[in-house]
């Protein structure tokens, strides 16, 4: 039991990565888990749900029908209200009891599906991986189903990939999307945030992708090893929005990958960053711009090698390993929760993340596009 | 799937009935649900909070931790409540209780403060391994024999075949009281309720006028103060919620019971009052001038509204049936009740909805379809600011900014409750309310880094919060 904390929170599951990841492509998502179960993902996991409808639903599971093994409810279940309502697919993804009663979800798609007529996949998930694991497999699950054999766009083109609300918030959202369209190339689609399913018909056509999160990354290996795009790692902090458009005019060039190289510069300060890999890799990169050239990140998320370096750590969520991580940095970058554990003196930069703090600072998440980092330094007197 | 199986099962699953065709408890079929954004009911972690100085300890899966986690970090009070998460192989290893034991020692030593109580949540994932609890807690009693682990449980897959994760909670709060000291003869504690009890409700003004001290959980301030709730002469429940865990614990600690429910019927009102009246040998008040000043603000309120629609849900009082009742017995304009379930103590209200109001609809509020807007248009044929909702799911499920914003009853009890629900009816009424932002707020009532207190019931502002921060 390495994951155990006395005072953070703990990330946004996989079941939630799931539903935020699907969240605006017209499907229908049913969690098989017990009645009120969804109340966690729908209050702090999705920002979305008042606003924006979508069709995620739980199953409402019994102990009896887990003992039992009546999985004919499920299917009967979401037949019946597929027809009610015409989605244009459905995603079932899996809970710990029905995990531990060993509950075959590819299965049950496959008799839904038979039995519709529309498209149904199981995401392999079990309330207990981080939401990391499920966006991703549901990422690449709809996209297995609906990516479309398209030819490239005449012009050159980029899609966004891994931008749901748990990693990014709407202002961030907003600005990279401007950001994006200010170099040269055309935004192709976006996933999955102010999306349709037509994004994810098309995006076979972009000639690079930017992975905006760890999310995304197994979509864009599947990506690549279908239509041959190559793919960039990284979010457009401070002054690193320019590096990262170069590098994206590069890789759509060349039509070779770019996986963020992290600069180390020993005689700078040193920086300890806390979160999502792909942002905090990104940010370690713009933060070197202000002197903070030595950086560790600490990935409490499923660790994603090809981003995080060798003094790199994660892939738990545990205070004590984290807290002696921190020992030392001259600055501490993480979602302001983290800051119970950050010593008074040192410097602490929060930046607010929603698949861990949820509603807590959704309202106060600044945009850390371009210029927007150096306005949040400013504010916290760090440059 | 033939064809004929389907019309069936579609018949079988109308999320609007007619409470004349509705069955009792029960009335729609089990599928899918929909989860409203309506945040205002309390939970196992706001009602667990009320005792003083306690902390909690959860031990699930990540997807079953983010909520009650969250809930506490958005309540400020993340001091009191740590987690262990469960990964597969803790699940499979055979080695889970010794690694929860040892997880839970781990917690323990970092707390800052020993605090006298643990409620130590375990779930579903652990029932279904079959972990032996009480070794456990032996171990926890042996190791930490300065604290009190009491074994609480989240368990959402026997929400619908046994006492609800609530109902449990109330019940384990309440384990933790001991029979210390005497018994005090002037003092009474009511139990169950997570609002204190407004003191204007005759129920108050009996006691108080008798010389009787209420004790409430909402009014503790130290775990000493939790622990006289166990010396009182008398245990009063007005919440059917409640029911479990005061029978359990007169039995315990040999207290007699008394349930007084919290209804908007004048006839079971009045049996209530004059049961504590004879029980405890105090005066009755003159209940007919009670009476007549609900009355009054009935018709007062009545000739405000005239044949305006009013809806009303689960959410805003333990008695939402008897609640349509009355406001149908007066001639409102009721067109709504949104529940998904009916409770025991509301059989008779249903039985005469069935008789007099037949053609009232019942409407479920974890229906799929409800989710959409333009279902709920078509389908409900009400929608608006025109409609006076009772409660945050009519208010959202009505589309109207006009609506009470109370769950739980607010501390209303009796002839008080009706007339207070009057004014707030008739405030409702004449101003909108943002309706947005306040039925996202988490555990309406309790502070929240989101926004402020949003609680409209005079006098019925319970302290934990005040007690979270303080902790």
């Amino acid at each position: 039991m390495n994951d155990c904390a006395a005072f953070l929170p703990t990330y946004a599951s996989d079941t939630s990565g799931v539903a935020s990841a699907l969240y605006e492509l017209g499907g229908m998502t049913v969690i098989h888990d017990a009645s009120g179960c969804n109340s966690t993902y729908s209050t702090f996991d999705e920002p979305r749900w008042y606003d924006q409808e979508s069709f995620v639903v739980i199953s409402a599971l019994t102990e009896s029908d887990a003992v039992l093994g009546n999985e004919q409810k499920l299917i009967d279940d979401c037949v019946q209200q597929a027809r009610l309502l015409s989605p244009a697919f459905l995603a079932l993804a899996n809970s710990p009891v029905a995990m531990l009663t060993g509950c075959d979800m590819p299965a049950i798609a496959g008799q839904i599906e038979a039995e519709l007529g529309i498209p149904c996949f199981a995401v392999a998930t079990n309330g207990i991986n981080s939401y990391v694991l499920g966006a991703s497999r549901a990422l690449v699950a709809v996209a297995s189903r609906f990516c479309r054999d398209t030819p490239r766009s005449p012009e050159k083109s980029l899609n966004l990939l891994g931008a749901t609300p748990l990693d990014l918030g709407s202002l961030e959202f907003s600005a990279i999307c401007s950001w994006a369209e200010s170099f040269g190339l055309r935004l192709n689609a976006c996933v999955a945030q102010n999306c349709d399913l037509s994004h994810i018909e098309r995006l076979g056509a972009a000639h690079v992708n930017l992975v905006l999160s760890s999310t995304a990354l197994a979509l864009a290996h599947a990506l690549q090893e279908r239509f041959g795009t190559p793919y960039v790692t990284g979010r457009p902090f401070g002054f690193f929005a320019d590096e990262l458009a170069s590098f994206l005019l590069l890789a759509a060039d060349t039509q070779k990958s770019i996986t963020l190289p992290r600069t180390e510069n020993p005689q700078s300060r040193s920086v300890a960053l806390i979160g999502e890999s792909v942002a905090m890799a990104s940010m370690a990169r713009a933060l070197a711009h202000y002197g903070f050239g030595q950086s560790r990140i600490f990935c409490p998320l499923e660790a994603w090698q090809e981003v995080l370096g060798p003094d790199d750590a994660g892939g738990e969520e545990n205070e004590d390993a984290l807290a002696e991580f921190l020992e030392g940095a001259d600055l501490i970058v993480g979602d302001p929760l983290y800051r119970l554990l950050v010593k008074e003196g040192t410097p602490f930069l929060p930046l607010p993340h929603t698949a861990f703090s949820g509603r807590c600072y959704l309202n106060a998440a600044p945009s850390l596009t371009g210029q927007g980092l150096e306005e949040v330094l400013a504010r916290e007197g760090l440059c | 799937m033939p064809n004929n199986t389907m019309s069936s099962h579609l018949a079988a699953q109308r999320y609007i009935l007619p409470v004349s065709q509705a069955s009792f408890p029960e009335p729609f079929a089990q599928t899918l649900e929909f989860n409203a954004p309506v945040r205002g009911p309390w939970n196992i972690v706001h009602m667990a909070l009320q005792i003083p100085e306690a902390h909690l300890l959860y031990i699930c899966a990540r997807g079953c931790l983010r909520g009650v986690i969250m809930t506490a970090a958005e309540m400020g009070a993340m001091a009191r409540l740590s987690w262990i998460g469960l990964s597969e192989e803790d699940l499979t290893s055979g080695l889970l209780d010794e690694r929860c034991f040892q997880a839970i020692c781990q917690i323990v030593t970092k707390l800052a403060r020993r605090p006298p109580l643990i409620l130590l949540y375990l779930s579903c994932v652990h029932q279904f391994v079959q972990m032996d609890y009480p070794a456990l807690l032996e171990r926890l009693k042996a190791r930490f024999p300065d604290i009190r682990f009491m074994d609480c449980h989240m368990m959402p897959t026997m929400r619908k075949s046994g006492p609800t994760d609530e109902e449990r909670t109330k019940s384990k709060i309440y384990e933790a009281l001991d029979k210390a000291g005497q018994t005090d003869a002037r003092a009474i504690t009511l139990i169950g309720n997570d609002w204190p009890l407004a003191r204007e409700s005759v129920l108050y003004q009996m006691l108080a006028k008798a010389g009787y001290s209420l004790r409430e959980l909402a009014r503790c301030q130290s775990y000493a103060d939790f622990q006289k709730l166990g010396t009182s002469c008398y245990l009063l429940t007005t919440h059917a919620d409640a029911l479990f865990a005061a029978k359990n614990l007169a039995k315990r600690l040999g207290l007699l019971h008394l349930d007084l429910p919290a209804s908007f019927t004048f006839s079971e009102i009045e049996k209530g009052l004059r049961e504590l009246s004879e029980k405890l040998a105090i005066p009755l008040p003159d209940l007919a001038t009670c009476q007549a000043k609900a009355e009054a603000a009935l018709t007062r309120l009545k000739s405000e509204l005239g044949a305006r629609p009013i809806t009303l849900d689960y959410t805003l009082s333990m008695r939402p049936l008897s609640l349509a009742r009355l406001l149908l017995e007066h001639g409102f304009c009721l067109v709504g009740v949104f529940l998904d379930a009916i409770s025991a103590p509301e059989k008779e209200d249903f039985l005469w909805l069935q008789q007099h109001a037949g053609d009232l609809p019942l409407i479920a509020t974890r229906a799929p379809s409800l989710r959409f807007a333009r279902l709920r248009a078509k389908e409900l044929g009400f929608q608006g600011d025109n409609v006076l909702a009772l409660g945050q799911k009519a208010a959202f499920f009505s589309g109207s900014d006009h609506f009470v914003n109370l769950v739980a009853g607010g501390g209303l009890n009796d002839y008080w409750a009706i007339h207070e629900l009057a004014r707030l009816m008739r405030e409702a009424a004449a101003k909108p309310k943002d309706r947005r932002s306040l039925i996202q707020l988490k555990g309406l009532g309790q502070s929240s880094c989101l926004g402020g207190f949003a609680c409209e019931a005079r006098l019925t502002r319970p302290e934990t919060s005040d007690r979270a921060r303080r902790a």
